[in-house]
């Protein structure tokens, strides 16, 4: 995430604060509840995989899609964030969440190559 | 929270983390003038939280609470996710009623934190005499209302020096609370006597 943070805080820095604050109260909300499922709000969007996306909503009509990519893990207490992207990159974007929950969900490899799960 | 690196060829956790997103902006090198806006906009929308939060914990989804407010889930959604100054008042007073929980609407000037301690003082007295009345006319509930006026004394004498625990020590002035059997509300047994010094 760290190019594109930087690139967002230069060129849309209002949709990057409108992305944090709703991350903010996305937060708020899966903190209150028992499961990431249970968290409703217009401004997330269910991905493959688990991931849940962010968007910018709410703070007027001018601010351009922006989506933050996330994946919680509710026995952990942790939100990955995963990357940020616009609608033109949405595709590769949700290629690359698919391949970071893959990693971290995969139970580690043991000696032989195999994981836990293959034996 | 668990910041990473977008790296198209290494989807790959960083390894930082955050407890809140103050510290993720902040600690990520965010621009003060991001962090300001983010601050802005978190002023902008407490009371939209708010509600969402209280839906939530009151166990309804959006549909279910469009459908208290005779409304389209879209609504509901929309109005969770804007700004308090979109919101009329009429919406917040449904959201109280289908949760069943209580909202409050204050005016006047905001407190500082001596006036705070002296409204609740205020409220705590008009609280206690009603209860007082109303052990006066029902017997039975007036054990109750007795054994809870014990219960609040100490309570607020455990508050009151717990607090004062936490001042800086010094030879200023120090108060010390006597409680005997004579100051000890009625229906109190511990008739031994308590200190309490207080320094402020």
């Amino acid at each position: 995430m760290e190019k594109d943070k930087h690139w967002y805080a230069k060129k849309r820095p209002d949709e990057l604060a409108a992305v944090m604050r709703n991350l903010e109260r996305y937060l708020a909300m899966l903190n209150a509840s028992k499961s990431a499922k249970c968290v409703q709000a217009g401004y997330l969007h269910s991905e493959p995989m688990g991931v849940l996306a962010i968007d910018q909503k709410g703070f007027g009509p001018n601010l351009r899609e922006t989506r933050l990519y996330t994946y919680a893990v509710d026995e952990t207490k942790t939100v990955h964030l995963i990357t940020i992207g616009d609608k033109d990159e949405q595709h590769s974007d949700i290629e690359f969440c698919k391949e970071y929950v893959g990693f971290i969900t995969t139970p580690p490899a043991t000696t032989d190559g195999r994981t836990q799960k293959e034996k | 929270m668990n910041a990473e690196p977008k790296n198209k060829s290494q989807a790959r956790p960083s390894g930082r983390k955050y407890d809140t997103v103050d510290d993720f902006v902040a600690s990520e090198g965010v621009p003060r003038e991001i962090r300001d806006r983010v601050s802005l906009l978190k002023n902008q929308t407490k009371i939209t939280l708010q509600l969402a939060l209280l839906r939530q914990n009151g166990g309804l989804t959006q549909e279910e609470m469009a459908a208290h407010l005779n409304v389209t889930q879209s609504a509901i959604s929309k109005l969770e996710a804007g700004t308090d100054d979109q919101l009329r008042l009429a919406e917040i007073a449904h959201y109280a009623k289908a949760t069943g929980e209580r909202i409050c609407l204050g005016f006047g000037k905001p407190l500082n934190h001596m006036e705070a301690v002296k409204l609740h003082a205020v409220s705590i007295k008009r609280h206690l005499e009603a209860l007082a009345k109303l052990a006066n006319q029902q017997e039975e509930l007036g054990i109750e209302i007795k054994a809870f006026f014990g219960e609040a004394f100490f309570n607020m004498l455990d508050i009151l020096s717990a607090c004062a625990d936490k001042l800086p020590s010094g030879p200023d002035f120090d108060v010390t609370v006597e409680i005997s059997n004579r100051q000890c509300p009625r229906g109190i047994t511990e008739t031994a006597t308590k200190k309490e010094t207080v320094a402020a």
